[in-house]
Formats: C-alpha cells, sequence, structure tokens
C-alpha cells in the first residue's frame, strides 16, 4: 500500500513538475495595463485613437502655445518681458544654440507628429476595418480619412521645420530600432518634394467636411480644403505662384468657406468657435 | 572516536541525511542482516577506505579511535562477495586489528576483544551515567563515550544521557561528536560524569547551505561566509540584517532608517547598478524560496508622501519579517563561483536561510525573552530661548533690518525669557523594546517538527514611532519510508509600524530640531497643541511677546506634526514551501517542491485638519496604497552523488518556473470635517485612485557539478539558464556559467610536514552572473495618452511612445576571486582572504537620443559599465582554550567601486537637496555619477580655507548668483574657490577663474562608501559565564550634514555649538567656523557641510551566564541562560550629526551619503532570559 502510494506521488510530482517547467508561454504573460503598437493597429478604435494622437501634440503648452510662439522673437514684433528668460534672449539675438529649449522643443514636437503620421502611413493599410464602420459621415472610406489625417500633419509638420531651419532630417518611414534614428539632413528640395506629394495625397483622401456625428467625425479634424490651402500656401512659399493661384481659387469656390470680415472678430470672446468657424479650415462648421 | 562516514561524506548530503543517519545511530536495528557479502577492491590505502565500503555496502557501523588507526600501514585487499565476518577475519590477519560486533556496531581495537570478554567482569567495574551537552545547554544526541585504549563504548541518547558500564578504575573515558571537540576524563570515585563538548574552533566539519544543497564547508571553492544559529542566539536581535552587521567581510549592512522596522540596505561587495529601488539588494532565499523584495511597491513607485528614498526606505527589508530565532544557519554567497547557481538574480550575491527542523528526541521548548530600554546615542544641545533671543536681535542686526519687534529688548534683558522649548527632550524619549519567542522542537524517525511563534515589539527613540511583528513557522518533516521524505516549511508574519516623514518639507522630519524656536511652546495654556503667533510669558505670567515679529518664529510644531500624523505600514507576509524527496538510487535522489510566497501590504497615512495659535489646516487627507505580491514556485531537483577510490563526484540538475503578480490599489480622499471621521468612507472628495496588476515569470534550468580528487582538488562548475519575461526576445535566455577550482595544499604530502599549518586551501572563480531587476516590459514598441481636442470635447488619442528594443535583458555581473583558507595549530588560528574583481556591464540607463526619433529624447537601453574590487580578509583566533576561553574574530574589506562608462550620458546628477540656495549658475545636488569616479561621488564647489574679514575683500569675490540668489558677501562670510576653467593666453591649459561661482567650480572631494570597514568581535567564556563585545568601524567616507546646514542657516534654532562658534562682527579678525548669521545665508552646493564619516563603534556588548544544569535540574528546567546586553554604547567619530551611518536617500544610490536628519539609531540596554525545558 505504501509502495503505491509512493509511487503515485512521485509520479504526480514529476508530472507537475514538468508541466508547470515546460510552459515557454509564461515567459510572454498577459501584457496588462500596457498597449502595444502591434496591437493598436488591428481595429477602427485602436487606429481612430492613434490618428487622434497626431493632434495631442498640439495640446502640449510647451510646444504649440509658447514655443511656436516664441518664435516671433526673432522679429522687432516681440521682445522678451521683465523677466528675462535666456532661451528668448537667445532667439532675439540670433544666438541659437543646439540645446535652446524652445528650437529643442519645437524639433521635438514636430517629430513626434512625423513618426506617429509615419506609423500611421504603414500601417493603416494593414487595417481591415468592419464593413459598418468602415465609411465616415461624408461617405468616404475612414482609411483613407485617417491616412489623409497623417498625411496632412506631416506635410504641415515639415513645412514649418523646413522654413525654420532649412535642410532637415526626411523620415518617411516608421523607425523601427534606435540605430535608424540619426540620419542626414535632407536638402530643402527634396523636404518640399516630400510635403507637396503629402499634401496632394492628403487633399485627395479627406473628407471636405464632418458632420460631429460619431467618433472620427468630429469637427476639427482636417479637411480636403485645409490640405489644399495649406499646398496653396507652400507654393506661394516656393514662389510658384500659378499653382498656388490655381488652388486657392479651388478652395475660395468650391470650399463653402468665407473670411469673416472683421480680422478681430477672430479673437472675441462669444465669437470664438462660432463665426469663427466660417473660416476656419480645419473647424469648419457650415457643412 | 570520529565517524568514518561522515568525515568522508563531502558534498551535497543535505541535513537531512546527517538527521537521517543520527535516526538510524538511536534506533540501531537489533537485527544484524543474515547475509551480508562484502565486494571489495583496494590497492595500498588507508584501512578506513575499506570500513568505509563496508558501511556503504552492509549498512554496519564502525567504531575507533585515530590513535589505534594510525599504526596500520596502507592496506591491499580483494573480496569478492565474501562474508562480513571473515572478511573481517582476514583484516584482522592482516593487521591485527580486532572487531567487536555489537548489533549494527563494530567497534574497532588493537586488543582481542572477545578474550576479553570472555572474563568474567571484575567487581572493580562500574557503571558510568551522565549527561553530554553543547556550550549551550543543549543535550548533545549521538554523541559517542568510550573507554580509551579499549572499545567499549555506547552512544548518548535523545536527552543527551549516556550510561557506560564495565567501566574499569582509572579509565579514561573520550566523549566526541562530531563538530565538537573530544574530551577526556579520567575516571575516579564518581559514578556520573556529565560533560560539555565545546565547538571545535574552525569547525572543519562545518556544513554550510549552497544553492540547491549543502556542503563541507572545507570542499567549498567559492566564496561563501555566514552565521549561524548560535551567533544569533547569541544577541538579542529583532532582525536578522543586524546579526551581520561587522561580522562578515565584503558585506556592509547600511540602515538608512534607524526607525523601529526601517529599512536596511544589504551592499554584497559594493554597489553594481546605478538603478535605485531594489535593484542593488541580495536575493533573499529562505529554505530555497527566493522571495520578493517588495517589488510590488517598486513596480509601482509605492510609499509614503513625505517619505523619500522609495520603497527600499519603509522598511520592508525581507529579513525584518523573519523571527531571528527561527533561523538555523544564514550564508552570504559572495562570488560568482557560489552565487551563479541564481543566475539572473544574483549579481548582488545571494543571501540563504535555513530555518530549523526539528530533531530527533524529546520535545525541546524554547522561551526566549527580552526587555530593552532604548535612548538617543548622541544629544546635540540646542541654543535655549535667552540665546534664540539673541541670536535673532544679531540676526536682523547684522542684516541691517533691525526692527522694533522686542528681540532686541529681550536680548539685553535675557532674564526675562526661561529655557523655553527644547525641542530634542521633546522629540526623543527613552524607548522600551520587547519580545518573547516560544518554540517547540522535536520528534521520532517518522516525524519531525519545529514549530515556533514570536511577539516583538519595539518603540522608537522618536515619539509615535514604533513596530510590531507577531510571527508564526511550522516546520514539518515526515519520513514515510526509506526513500521517501515529505514536508513542509511555512511562517506567516504580520508587521505594523508607524513611522515620521523624512522629507524635510513634510515639517515632521527631524530635520525639524534644528529649526524650531526655542521661544515656541510645545502647548498653548490650553494645553493644545501652539502655533504661532503666540502669547509668551514670563516666569511671573507677564506677557512678553513684543511686536509682531514673534509671529515669524518657527516653522511647524513638530511635535504637533508627529502625534498626529499617520504613516502606518501593515505587511502581511506568508511564505509556505512542499516539497517531496525519493531516493531513486542510493547515489540518486529527487525533490521536487512547490512554494508560495505572498506579501500583502497596506500603507496608511492619515494628515490631520487642525488649528494651532492662528495657524490652520482646513483639509485632512487620508490616503492608502495596498500593494499585494504573489509569488510561486515549482522547483524540481534531481541530486546525484557517488563516491569511487579518490573520486568524489556530486552533481545536480534542476529546472524551476517561478511567476510574480503584483496588485495594486491606492486612492487618496478628504472632505471630512473632523480627524475622528478619518476613514475613506468619510470622505467626500475622492482623488489619485489608482491602481493595476504586472505579472512576471522566471523559468530556469540550472546544474551543477563537484568533483574532488583524492580529497585535495575541488572543481566546481555550475551554470544556469533563465528565461525571463522582462527580457527582449533577443535575450529571452540568459546563460550565467561560473568555473571554481580549489586545491588543499595542507593534503599534499610533502606539506604534511609544516605541522603547524594544518589547512592551507587555495580558491580561484570566474563566473557571470545578472540582474534582472529591471521593469517589466521594456522591450515592447507601446503606446502612451495622447488625448486632444475637438471643439470642446477630450477625445482620446494615443502615440508610439517607445521603440522595440528586444536586446532589453539583465545587468550583467562578471566576477573573478582568488583566495585562501588557512589554518594554524588545529585552527587556534584560521585566515581567510580574498581578492575579487567584479564587472556590471549592461546597465540599464536612461541614454539621450536625437528627438527627431520622434519618441522623445531619451530611450532606455543596456549600456554602462561598473567595476567593484576589493580584498576581504577575515581572522578567527583562540587566544585561550580550556576552561578560560578567549576567541575574537576580526574582519576587514576593502571595496572600489568606479564607474567606467554611461553609454552617451555624460553624468547623473543625485537628487536636489534642499535649502541649498537655488541660483541660475548651479544646481541644488550633491552627488554626481561620471565616469571615473564611484556611483554618486561628491562633486562639489570648494568654500576658502579663510573667512571675509572686510567689506574690500568681499567686493572681489566671485558670487555663486544671479537671479534670486545671493547679491553680496560680506565681512564673515566665507567665499568659494573659483575654478581654473579660462585659458586667457591661449596655451591650451586653463589658467583663471571665470569671475562666478558655478556648476564649473565643482571638484570631486570624495566618496558616500567608505575605503575599508569591517568588524571585531571577542568573546570570553569562563564556566557558565561569557563575554563577547562587538565593535565594528569604518573609514574614508563622506558623509552631507544637512541638519548642521540648516542649523547654521539660523532660521529658527541653531545647535549650541553653532551657536557659540558664530562670527562676531565687532571682532573681525577672529575666524570662526560658522559665517555672519543674516538673511539670504549664502548655501551653494560646497564642501562646507560634507564631513569625515569614518568611526568605530562598540555595537554590542553582551554578558551572558548559564546557569549550571545541576541547579536547573530541581527546577525541572533543561536550560536557563540570563544575559544583558548593550547596543551602541559608544561611537567614535568626527561626524557631528547623529549618526555616521546615516543615508537618508536609501536605496537611491546615486544620492548616497546625505543625511537630512535621518532617524539615528538608537543605544540600548537589553535583559534576555532564555529558558528551555
Amino acid at each position: 500500500m505504501a509502495i503505491k502510494f509512493n509511487y503515485i506521488l512521485i509520479n504526480t510530482l514529476f508530472v507537475l513538475g514538468l508541466s508547470f517547467t515546460s510552459c515557454d508561454d509564461m515567459l510572454r504573460p498577459n501584457q496588462i495595463g500596457v498597449q502595444t503598437v502591434d496591437a493598436t493597429f488591428t481595429d477602427f478604435s485602436g487606429s481612430l485613437a492613434a490618428v487622434n494622437g497626431l493632434y495631442g501634440v498640439m495640446n502640449n503648452g510647451n510646444w504649440f502655445s509658447s514655443s511656436l510662439l516664441q518664435i516671433d522673437q526673432a522679429s522687432d514684433d516681440v521682445t522678451n518681458g521683465s523677466i528675462l528668460i535666456a532661451a528668448y534672449s537667445a532667439i532675439d539675438y540670433f544666438e541659437l544654440v543646439e540645446d535652446n529649449s524652445i528650437s529643442y522643443n519645437l524639433w521635438d514636437g514636430f517629430y513626434k507628429i512625423i513618426y506617429r503620421a509615419n506609423v500611421i502611413i504603414e500601417r493603416v493599410p494593414q487595417v481591415k476595418f468592419p464593413t459598418l464602420s468602415s465609411k465616415n459621415s461624408a461617405g468616404l472610406l475612414f482609411e483613407n480619412q485617417f491616412l489623409g489625417e497623417a498625411y496632412f500633419m506631416r506635410a504641415f509638420s515639415y513645412y514649418n521645420m523646413v522654413r525654420l531651419f532649412g535642410d532637415v532630417p526626411l523620415h518617411l518611414n516608421e523607425i523601427i530600432a534606435t540605430s535608424e534614428i540619426n540620419i542626414p539632413r535632407s536638402s530643402a528640395t527634396l523636404v518640399y518634394t516630400a510635403i507637396i506629394s503629402d499634401l496632394e495625397k492628403a487633399g485627395d483622401l479627406l473628407p471636405p467636411t464632418y458632420s460631429n456625428t460619431g467618433k472620427g467625425n468630429e469637427k476639427g479634424r482636417v479637411t480636403k480644403w485645409a490640405a489644399k490651402s495649406l499646398l496653396a500656401d507652400v507654393y506661394l512659399t516656393l514662389q510658384q505662384y500659378d499653382k498656388a493661384k490655381l488652388l486657392a481659387l479651388e478652395v475660395i469656390q468650391k470650399s463653402n468657406r468665407k473670411l469673416v470680415p472683421n480680422y478681430s472678430d477672430l479673437f472675441a470672446k462669444g465669437i470664438e468657435g462660432k463665426e469663427n468657424s466660417d473660416e476656419s479650415l480645419s473647424y469648419g462648421a457650415k457643412s | 572516536m570520529i565517524f568514518l562516514q561522515i568525515k568522508r561524506k563531502s558534498i551535497g548530503y543535505t541535513l537531512f541525511l546527517i538527521v537521517l543517519f543520527f535516526t538510524s545511530l538511536i534506533s540501531i536495528n537489533a537485527q544484524p542482516k543474515k547475509t551480508e557479502k562484502v565486494t571489495i577492491k583496494v590497492k595500498d590505502r588507508p584501512i578506513e577506505n575499506v570500513f568505509v565500503e563496508i558501511t556503504r555496502q552492509t549498512g554496519v557501523k564502525f567504531f575507533y579511535s585515530n590513535a589505534t588507526l594510525s599504526k596500520i600501514k596502507h592496506v591491499t585487499f580483494t573480496f569478492s562477495n565474501i562474508a562480513l565476518s571473515d572478511v573481517l577475519d582476514q583484516i584482522t590477519k592482516k593487521t591485527n586489528l580486532y572487531f567487536n560486533r555489537i548489533d549494527n556496531t563494530i567497534s574497532v581495537s588493537l586488543e582481542k576483544i572477545v578474550e576479553e570478554r570472555a572474563i568474567e567482569p571484575t567487581p572493580k567495574t562500574r557503571t558510568i551515567t551522565g549527561i553530554i551537552t553543547d556550550e549551550s545547554g543543549v543535550p548533545v544526541i549521538g554523541a559517542s563515550i568510550v573507554v580509551k585504549g579499549i572499545s567499549n563504548g555506547t552512544i548518548s541518547d535523545s536527552n543527551g544521557y549516556y550510561s557506560i558500564s564495565n567501566v574499569a578504575p582509572s579509565s579514561v573515558l573520550t566523549f566526541s561528536y562530531i563538530g565538537l571537540r573530544s574530551e577526556n576524563v579520567k575516571i575516579a570515585a564518581q559514578n556520573q560524569v556529565n560533560v560539555t563538548l565545546c565547538e571545535l574552533s574552525i569547525e572543519l566539519s562545518e556544513i554550510v547551505a549552497i544553492g540547491y544543497g549543502t556542503m563541507l564547508k572545507r570542499d567549498l571553492t567559492g566564496s561563501i561566509a555566514g552565521i549561524n544559529y548560535k551567533d544569533i542566539r547569541l544577541m538579542p536581535i529583532v532582525s536578522v540584517d543586524q546579526a551581520l552587521q561587522g561580522k562578515i567581510p565584503g558585506v556592509q549592512i547600511v540602515q538608512s532608517n534607524g526607525a523601529p522596522g526601517g529599512a536596511v540596505q544589504v551592499h554584497v561587495r559594493g554597489i553594481n547598478s546605478t538603478s535605485g529601488g531594489g535593484v542593488n539588494q541580495p536575493l533573499y532565499v529562505v529554505d530555497g524560496i527566493p522571495i520578493v523584495f517588495n517589488e510590488t511597491e517598486q513596480n509601482f513607485g509605492l510609499g509614503f508622501e513625505g517619505i523619500s528614498g522609495g520603497a527600499a526606505s519603509n522598511g520592508s527589508s525581507p529579513l525584518s519579517t523573519i523571527n531571528p530565532n527561527d533561523i538555523e544557519s544564514l550564508e552570504v554567497l559572495k562570488d560568482a563561483s557560489a552565487s551563479a547557481i541564481y543566475g539572473a538574480r544574483a549579481a548582488n550575491g545571494v543571501i540563504l536561510i535555513t530555518t530549523k527542523t526539528g530533531k530527533i528526541g524529546k520535545t525541546k521548548i524554547n522561551l526566549d525573552s527580552y526587555y530593552g530600554l532604548q535612548n538617543i546615542m548622541k544629544n546635540i544641545p540646542l541654543t535655549n530661548a535667552r540665546e534664540r533671543a539673541q541670536l535673532v536681535f544679531e540676526h536682523r542686526r547684522n542684516a541691517g533690518t533691525r526692527f522694533a519687534e522686542g528681540y532686541e529688548f529681550l536680548a539685553a534683558n535675557p532674564y526675562l525669557l526661561e529655557e523655553g522649548t527644547n525641542w530634542v527632550n521633546e522629540v526623543f524619549r527613552t524607548a522600551p523594546t520587547k519580545n518573547v519567542a516560544l518554540s517547540a522542537n522535536g520528534g521520532n524517525d517518522k516525524f519531525l517538527f519545529a514549530v515556533s511563534a514570536d511577539y516583538q515589539k519595539q518603540d522608537g527613540i522618536v515619539i509615535n514611532t514604533y513596530s510590531e511583528r507577531l510571527s508564526t513557522r511550522v516546520n514539518l518533516d515526515v519520513i514515510a519510508s526509506p526513500k521517501l521524505k515529505f514536508g513542509t516549511r511555512s511562517s506567516f508574519s504580520f508587521q505594523k509600524t508607524n513611522q515620521i516623514d523624512n522629507d524635510e518639507f513634510n515639517q515632521g522630519s527631524l530635520l525639524g530640531l534644528s529649526v524650531l524656536s526655542p521661544l515656541l511652546p510645545v502647548y498653548d495654556s490650553q494645553g493644545n497643541f501652539a502655533g504661532t503667533p503666540f502669547i509668551m510669558y514670563n516666569g511671573s505670567g507677564q506677557n512678553i511677546s513684543v511686536g509682531s515679529g514673534l509671529a515669524s518664529e518657527g516653522f511647524g510644531n513638530i511635535v504637533a506634526n508627529i502625534l498626529s500624523k499617520k504613516r502606518n505600514a501593515n505587511r502581511y507576509r506568508i511564505n509556505s514551501s512542499l516539497f517531496a524527496e525519493y531516493k531513486i538510487l542510493a547515489w540518486l535522489k529527487f525533490k521536487s517542491s512547490f512554494s508560495t510566497d505572498y506579501l500583502f501590504s497596506d500603507l496608511f497615512s492619515f494628515d490631520p485638519l487642525w488649528t494651532r495659535g492662528a495657524q490652520t489646516e482646513p483639509n485632512m487627507k487620508v490616503s492608502q496604497n495596498s500593494p499585494k505580491s504573489i509569488n510561486w514556485l515549482a522547483e524540481q531537483l534531481l541530486t546525484f552523488s557517488k563516491k569511487m577510490k579518490k573520486h568524489d563526484l556530486n552533481a545536480i540538475l534542476g529546472f524551476s518556473a517561478q511567476q510574480f503578480t503584483d496588485f495594486y490599489f491606492g486612492a487618496q480622499a478628504n472632505g471630512s470635517t473632523s480627524n475622528a471621521l478619518d476613514q475613506f468612507w468619510n470622505q467626500t472628495n475622492y482623488t489619485n485612485i489608482s491602481g493595476g496588476q504586472v505579472n512576471a515569470a522566471l523559468l530556469s534550468q540550472y546544474g551543477r557539478v563537484n568533483y574532488i580528487y583524492n580529497d585535495k582538488y575541488l572543481l566546481t562548475s555550475t551554470l544556469r539558464r533563465d528565461g525571463s519575461s522582462r527580457f527582449g526576445t533577443n535575450y529571452k535566455y540568459g546563460f550565467f556559467p561560473s568555473f571554481s577550482g580549489g586545491w588543499r595544499i595542507s593534503q599534499e604530502n610533502f606539506f604534511k610536514k609544516i605541522k603547524f599549518i594544518n589547512n592551507l586551501k587555495l580558491r580561484v572563480s570566474y563566473g557571470v552572473t545578472g540582474s534582472q531587476n529591471i521593469d517589466n516590459f521594456l522591450y515592447m514598441a507601446t503606446m502612451s495618452s495622447a488625448n486632444t481636442v475637438f471643439g470642446n470635447t477630450i477625445v482620446p488619442g494615443v502615440a508610439p511612445s517607445r521603440f522595440e528594443n528586444e536586446d532589453i535583458h539583465w545587468e550583467q555581473n562578471k566576477q573573478f576571486d582568488v583566495g585562501f583558507d588557512l589554518g594554524f595549530w588545529n585552527n587556534r588560528i584560521s585566515i581567510t582572504a580574498d581578492y575579487y574583481a567584479k564587472r556590471t556591464d549592461g546597465l540599464l540607463a536612461t541614454s539621450p537620443i536625437s528627438v527627431i526619433s520622434g519618441v522623445g529624447g531619451s530611450v532606455i537601453r543596456n549600456i554602462g559599465i561598473v567595476d567593484n574590487k576589493g580584498f576581504e580578509f577575515a581572522i578567527n583566533t583562540v587566544i585561550f582554550e580550556g576552561k578560560f576561553r578567549w576567541t575574537t574574530e576580526f574582519n576587514i574589506s576593502t571595496n572600489q567601486n568606479k564607474v567606467v562608462n554611461l553609454g552617451s550620458l555624460p553624468y547623473i546628477n543625485g537628487a536636489s537637496i534642499g535649502r541649498i540656495n537655488a541660483y541660475t549658475n548651479t544646481g541644488q545636488w550633491i552627488n554626481r555619477t561620471e565616469v571615473g569616479h564611484p556611483i554618486g561621488g561628491f562633486y562639489v564647489i570648494l568654500q576658502n580655507e579663510k573667512q571675509i574679514t572686510s567689506w574690500e575683500e568681499a567686493a572681489t569675490m566671485p558670487l555663486p548668483g544671479g537671479m534670486g540668489g545671493v547679491s553680496f558677501l560680506m565681512p564673515g562670510d566665507y567665499g568659494w574657490v573659483d575654478q581654473k576653467t579660462v585659458d586667457s593666453d591661449g596655451d591650451g591649459n586653463p589658467d583663471k577663474g571665470d569671475g562666478k561661482i558655478d556648476d564649473n567650480d565643482r571638484v570631486w572631494v570624495g566618496s558616500p562608501f567608505p575605503d575599508f570597514f569591517g568588524g571585531l568581535t571577542n568573546t570570553f567564556s569562563y564556566k557558565g559565564f561569557s563575554l563577547s563585545t562587538l565593535l565594528s568601524f569604518q573609514y574614508g567616507n563622506k558623509l552631507w550634514n544637512q541638519p548642521r546646514l540648516v542649523s547654521e542657516f539660523g532660521e529658527g534654532n541653531m545647535w549650541r555649538s553653532s551657536f557659540e562658534n558664530r562670527y562676531d562682527p565687532t571682532n573681525p579678525n577672529v575666524q570662526t567656523s560658522v559665517p555672519i548669521i543674516r538673511t539670504n545665508n549664502p548655501l551653494p552646493p560646497s564642501n562646507r557641510f560634507l564631513e569625515d564619516a569614518s568611526y568605530i563603534r562598540l555595537r554590542n556588548i553582551t554578558l551572558a551566564y548559564e546557569i549550571p544544569i545541576k541547579i536547573i535540574e530541581k527546577i525541572k528546567l533543561d536550560r536557563l541562560k540570563v544575559y544583558v546586553q548593550a547596543n551602541n554604547l559608544f561611537t567614535l567619530t568626527k561626524y557631528t550629526g547623529w549618526d555616521p551611518e546615516a543615508n537618508s536617500f536609501g536605496s537611491n544610490v546615486i544620492t548616497n551619503g546625505i543625511d537630512i536628519g535621518a532617524y539615528p539609531q538608537a543605544k540600548s540596554i537589553v535583559f534576555g532570559l532564555n529558558i528551555g525545558f
């Protein structure tokens, strides 16, 4: 009896032991509370959240409302206040060092948008959206809208960077490993080529308006007209006036948007967000 | 007489086997096997080898004395399946040795016993009885007693009792036991002989725990040092880590928080990593279960608000939850050869703890109890109210801001003031500490048990601080059959502590003692806690508060803060394992175990609302964090052990899987209008609610081979393969090999001539270990939150924030060790020395990357290299032996810590230290970690040697400030050294200062780590008395004295020594160490407050008396011992703060060597009692 018991016990322990020690899955435990990049781009809501993340940089106080504005320190319109901030003075006196916090924040912010856009551009086409949620309020494919938003935001970032700094590193693909980060600067001409290409695609892919009904259709997203206007701006900068004129005309004639008669009304209390929307290309309220 | 079998066994035998062995000895089977046949082939070997072989084949044991065998030359025999009796006859023929068999034991002698036995016993012979005990009065079971010269022998029973008959007059009885020194007693008229057997001076037969097995100490090839239960029991200790202090070379114990239950950092051979938390702590393995070091609190960054230094400062050393009375032995695996069997967790050494198991024999019940009183080690006198008035008056005068606010009046009329409040006396107290531990231990050859319960309460020397621990343990062993054994090791402990803040800005910290004005009373006239402003009365009850200036006296009322805040930590630990062991073959054993370790904690803090004087705090606040760690371990282990002639081979092969799950839930709440309503449900507003779970796992395979040739050449090799869920795919499994060799030179024939050296062993080892204490999921490309706003609505967004890094892996530690063990005159003097060199590479550090990455400017990577090198030396001597016995143990160690590489990081600065003025030119940090210097080396500005004596001189001094800093210096200030950083003549060498004091003027001035440290233990014993002292010391480290900084800042109070040493502007040519007291006292991060923290400390002195057994037998006790012990009686140090061992930032190693008013250790006197019955 005792022997039999021992035998059973030992065998049980062996089997238990082996079953415990042989499961390699243990080393890939559930990633609780963590979302991987791969897992994000598997469905509609993940892709949408990633596209929303493109705009997220703009909420960053250091970046959008401070650093971008501080560029004006270089002009004669703005000057350092009573509390002298060295980083601002450096811009004012054109003594920009590499770790100036303003230029650092600009690089950081724009390249964050660029990286996020690159990830979206590479990964969204592989996501299979369910038919029910595949179209936006304009009746167009969400997949195209997402790509259009990414192309627009990437172009927008490079357009600001190239105007501020001239030649800049041109990342157009998702960075996978840290070894891929550092690349030489590309010539401004190449950067502009990329910007124009992106904005042309955005102009084709983006919907003209948003209904503000449901996720992904919020007003405030960039539209087809935003892309075309920005492209017109790019051509103006490049002194290609004919192309600029053509695009601007298209926006004026087809976009159903108009300028606010009184410029200061854009900022008046109570008007902002209502009347402003007539002019705003991204906040376009009239549909 | 010795027992051959044990002497010859070497490696891989567990304590269990020893127990079994004695079991078989005591319960001698009266029925010898009928046909005992043996097969033996030896050629020119000692006769012992034949006996060993017979014992192995038949189970029959031999008794003999060394003297008997010393006369026998080497023998050559060939027996093939011959009956044992015939074999013995043949041996007798060849060697003239005679054998006498009683049951399963055969005694060996030079005379023919059969004939002697034939003679009728003469009436002169008697029967002698007695009890054999060890030094601590515990009965020695299974000791052998023989009459010298003849082979008449017996064995003591489970009570240590023996009876031996046929003892002729004037015979000499020899009493012996493994590991104890044999005693010879000449028989005169007495019929009773009680003997105390002392331990061998160095236990060559001592068995030490190594990972997954045990080994004879003499066969070790790695560096392992330990303490055993006797050391632990000698000292009434609250926590096990205290027992290690000053005892083990290469192991430094840093008590970063002297509060009861306070955190202890254990550094084995220096610090390997720049990371904080438990990363630099050794792995603790209790009865084979690697236990978690509060990982949940680390993973989630939990801790109390106001307590800096991370989770490890919260008093969470795994050792603090263990009842010291339960510990049988504790070993520290230091070098890679010893620790590599624990692979990816062994980089900082391994601490193996083995708890007591049941011993065969009568059930023994032990009661250990102590009671003690603790007090502050050092009193730092502060200024009294009269001096304070003088101080404030001067402060205003010197600053040129004299107000008509009464100080001038008070300074001129000091008799109006009394002493005022002595805050030191209000905050420190004499605190009791007590402990009761009860244990029962016993069993028979089928069932063994050791159970215990322990209650310990230690009040802190600071009011309202305490630690309380309740623990129980059940260790059971069931010997189901000669082949199968199973059992459990289970313990439960509950620890409850209350601490104080140590963050100076939370105002409960002891730093407040150097700030609080003596003019501020603790209580107002109504008996409530006083605040400011307050009405001040003189001795005659007259109101002498003059003007409004008094309203600014003092900061918070520290007594009120400490008494009314709560910083409770409740920790519950359940540690349990179930194992079964099966002997498949005589040389092959299989062990399977399943263990769990649960650690549940509740960290509760409460900040009351209050009104003190005109000050009010309208909001009360409660917060609670409840981390839980659960980890289970399944382990399968095969142990081989085979001895063939000169070859002795032992090996293990194991597999294990361990899973760690950490949970936590935490929240803060406020809104209650009464301090009585301090529960969560009483609150109206809930904030910071958070929680989560993290999983991690470790899959491991490991093996070890020990090979010993001819007892001279020792080889050990280990290999562990650890797979961790924390590692990237490219490094999912890590291999951790080690190799070591030993040469017992003293066993060589050529060496045997050197009689005075009885042991000389050379050891060398090399191996690789790792530290897997890294964050989970670092290898994955993950998204983080990036919400945005459309219109007026927040819309959730995410953004890729980290690149995939499948190269993330453990921090790797390569260690080389060479050492020797040397024993003189039968180990009267024994020496162990080691040199080691460790290199840790792949340090995880935040490394800067270009922001064009799109994920920000930094990424965590395996970069960085840190070196640790050092010598360890230990010498143990027996100066006197005999009735008066004096032994010493001395050890000293050096460790040199150096950062070799930080990847692309130029340096890492330590944490900011408060009250160092924040200038635009300098940071507020003191420590910097940079290549070529130790981790957290001190990098500060140098203060000028001489004080400024004139305004003209002051005007020439470079200043450390721009905005908000010091706008001018004045006589009585010190200036700072403007280092030559400007190259004015263009020769490439800086030759001139830049005219301002800034971070460029910092220089390296020392290290937070000592050049050397160690301890000296002296033990004297005479009859039942024993006296033991332990001195510990360290030399060469520096410590930042923030309490002195605050004192000399003159904010609210001053140390009297600072006050008396202050600069007197009316006597400008007298140099003083304390500069002029004025507004905006310039305090850049200079060497002014860095002090030498070398010390020698009398850590404890213990006097014990063991009541003689004759007396206590009458009151039916086995054992009664009383002792008195004094701890931390005196300290020689130049450090002017409370405690040179302070280390406020605890496990944050890049900010080591900072005292921001750390809770000092106490001195104490303790009375104790051990009773056995």
